[in-house]
Formats: C-alpha cells, sequence, structure tokens
C-alpha cells in the first residue's frame, strides 16, 4: 500500500483548521475525546478566543496511523464497520486486525 | 397480564448514555499504563451495569455478528506494547473473545456478565504494574473516657 496515501475516509470540513466540535463530529465522537487527545499532545492545538483551533492536516495525520478513529463518510451501519475494517488491515498491512467495540449499547439494547 | 418492569427504559436509556461515552473513550484514548486500563476497567464496569439495568428493564439484548473479532486496540493487542504480566493478559484475552461470544448470542446476562469478567482482569493487570496505594487504616478510635466521680 502507498503509505502516502490517507487511509482514512473520513469527511473533515474543508478548512486549514477545525475545532474541537468540527472534529467531534466527523469522527463521531464526543469532544471531550478530541481534548482529551489534545492534553496528550496527540494533537496540537493553539487558542483562539475561547476556541481551540487544530490543525486538518494534523487530524488527517493522526487519521493516517489510527484509521479506526475514522467515520468513514456516507456509508451505511455495516459498511462503515466494513471500511473501518478494511482501512485497518491496509494501514497494519496484517490480516487479522479487528474492528473497535463501539457502539456495544447502542447496537445491543438501544 | 406481565408485570411492569423493575426497571424504565428511560432509566436505561439515560444511563446508558455517559457509560457509553466512557467506552468510546476507553477503546480510543491514548493514555499510559495503568492508567488506560484503569479507564478501560471502570467503562467496562459502566457498560456491565447498564446492560444490567436493561435486563432488569426487560429489554433484549440484540446479538451483535462477528463480535468475537472485537478489538479494543491500540495497545491493548497482542502484538506488542502490553505491560504487566502475560499470564493475566491470557486471560485478558479469553475474557474479551467471551465478551464477544456472548454480544453474538441473545443472553443478556452472558453479555454483562462478560463485561464484569473483563473489568476485573483489567483491574488485576494494571494492579500488577501498579500496586494500588493502600489507604492507611484508622487509628483506633480512643476508648471513651471514663466518667470522674
Amino acid at each position: 500500500m502507498d503509505r502516502s496515501e490517507p487511509v482514512s475516509t473520513v469527511a473533515l470540513p474543508d478548512e486549514d483548521e477545525l475545532s474541537v466540535t468540527e472534529i467531534a463530529t466527523a469522527l463521531g465522537l464526543t469532544p471531550a475525546a478530541v481534548r482529551l487527545w489534545v492534553r496528550e499532545d496527540r494533537l496540537k492545538a493553539r487558542k483562539d478566543g475561547r476556541r481551540w483551533l487544530i490543525r486538518r492536516d494534523d487530524v488527517v495525520e493522526l487519521l493516517n496511523t489510527h484509521p479506526h478513529l475514522g467515520k468513514p463518510h456516507l456509508a451505511d451501519r455495516r459498511g462503515r464497520r466494513d471500511a473501518a475494517l478494511a482501512a485497518e488491515r491496509s494501514a497494519t498491512g496484517r490480516e487479522g486486525s479487528r474492528a473497535i467495540a463501539t457502539g456495544v449499547l447502542q447496537s445491543g439494547i438501544l | 397480564m406481565s408485570p411492569e418492569p423493575v426497571v424504565s427504559r428511560q432509566t436505561v436509556r439515560e444511563a446508558a448514555k455517559p457509560a457509553e461515552m466512557l467506552w468510546e473513550a476507553s477503546v480510543r484514548a491514548f493514555d499510559p499504563y495503568p492508567d488506560r486500563l484503569r479507564t478501560l476497567a471502570e467503562a467496562a464496569g459502566g457498560q456491565a451495569r447498564v446492560i444490567q439495568l436493561a435486563e432488569l428493564a426487560d429489554m433484549p439484548w440484540r446479538p451483535r455478528e462477528g463480535a468475537r473479532e472485537i478489538s479494543l486496540a491500540d495497545g491493548l493487542e497482542e502484538i506488542g506494547g502490553r505491560q504487566g504480566p502475560p499470564q493475566l493478559w491470557e486471560e485478558f484475552d479469553s475474557r474479551l473473545k467471551a465478551l464477544g461470544v456472548a454480544m453474538e448470542g441473545d443472553n443478556i446476562r452472558a453479555v454483562w456478565t462478560a463485561f464484569e469478567g473483563l473489568r476485573d482482569i483489567t483491574i488485576e493487570i494494571a494492579d500488577a504494574i501498579q500496586p494500588p496505594i493502600e489507604e492507611t487504616p484508622p487509628a483506633d478510635e480512643e476508648p471513651p473516657q471514663k466518667q470522674a466521680g
């Protein structure tokens, strides 16, 4: 696989810098999860008034190294799971990579 | 007529939201060991509690196809990066697999029990890496003063 190609299929807003909320929405996560990555230096952020802004390129880089974080764009539920699995397999270059255990309660009881 | 469930579905839905958020954050977080394991254990316990509530609300468990292949990823995979006793990690893998198998079935009790099992082994690994700080036992209470006179 060509490592220069992004493996993520997440649809991020087409801006140089993104807010925590924009990233969280694109990835289907909570803003708290994105802020956690900032606190842990997984993503660099700068303060703009009351908002934290993060470079889009940094988010793409993070998604390319951790493709399962992304929520593939405009895919149905099964397709999202398959796409995430395929992306992870592509990124790791090994078979047997497994889907991440998310949405457990949503799919199980709600 | 069947009796009312002891827990309402609304209660389950309200409990599910924060539990799911914690779970999502814990399986995707990058916390260093053993903090990450403790967060994961707390999240697994949260999932177990909500699913237990769901059972009390007479809600069915919907089987999740392919769940035995689930992963918790990022440092928790079998390859590389694991800290702690290998035999505990073997048990962790076994319990994670058991969780997946339970999720593929429709026995809701098996699912929350499996989450509890995952929680317990995760705490064991975290404690093996960094033993929890023992709380100082409370000092013996002074015996009551005898009344003079």
